[in-house]
């Protein structure tokens, strides 16, 4: 499987959510502490750090589908590409990597409620919280399905 | 090898068996226990017997 920019692993998943994080975080600082020249700054890099990543895996995605059109990519789709099920060996790697993220998840989420109950942190704190969450349960299912990558 | 002895490829053999090539590597690493269709048709692409090709050493005399 011809895949150099690692469309079928959860890097791109973990790239886009780290985007939706920073652009939910510039609209809150925005929000929190009104506008300004380094926001205006930072938005404008933003921009065109999103742009250029979403023509980058778009015109990767192109190629990967050309070369396995029995085995397509979709942009939109609501399945990552990094979920993998080509066969029962896959399925099998990926139904525990799942698994693992589920008892992550399932310990994590209290935590950080109970977190949120006691401490009341301001809304960028707890922004990041949501983004640690997010970004860590993508980095278990990752490590947990590295052998079939 | 059963595979070799049929003079097939991994990439082959796994074709055949509509598999990935990777999943036919880690069955022959013992890292994966295949379902009995699996190994059913494993063993009907290697004309073996499929208690030659898996078997259990606790369970070998």
């Amino acid at each position: 499987m011809n895949d150099p920019l690692k469309l079928r692993t959860p890097l791109w998943t973990l790239i886009f959510t780290l985007l939706t994080y920073i652009l939910l975080a510039i609209i809150l600082a925005q929000r929190e502490y009104g506008n300004s020249s380094i926001l205006a700054a930072i938005a404008v890099g933003f921009t065109v750090v999103t742009f250029s990543l979403i023509g980058i895996h778009l015109g990767a995605q192109k190629k990967y589908n050309a070369k396995n059109p029995e085995n397509k990519i979709q942009f939109f789709g609501l399945v990552p590409p990094e979920l993998r099920d080509d066969d029962e060996m896959t399925q099998s790697v990926s139904s525990l990597a799942t698994r693992r993220v589920y008892i992550y998840l399932s310990i994590l989420l209290p935590l950080f409620a109970l977190i949120y109950v006691y401490y009341q942190p301001e809304p960028l704190a707890t922004l990041a919280m949501f983004a640690t969450l997010s970004i860590t349960s993508i980095l278990v299912y990752w490590q947990n399905i590295k052998q079939i990558l | 090898m059963k595979r070799r002895a049929a003079d097939l490829t991994q990439s082959e053999l796994a074709a055949a068996v509509k598999v990935t090539r990777q999943t036919i590597g880690f069955i022959e690493k013992g890292e994966f226990a295949p379902s009995i269709a699996l190994s059913l048709r494993l063993a009907a692409t290697l004309s073996s017997p499929v208690n030659e090709l898996f078997w259990l050493e606790e369970l070998t005399p």
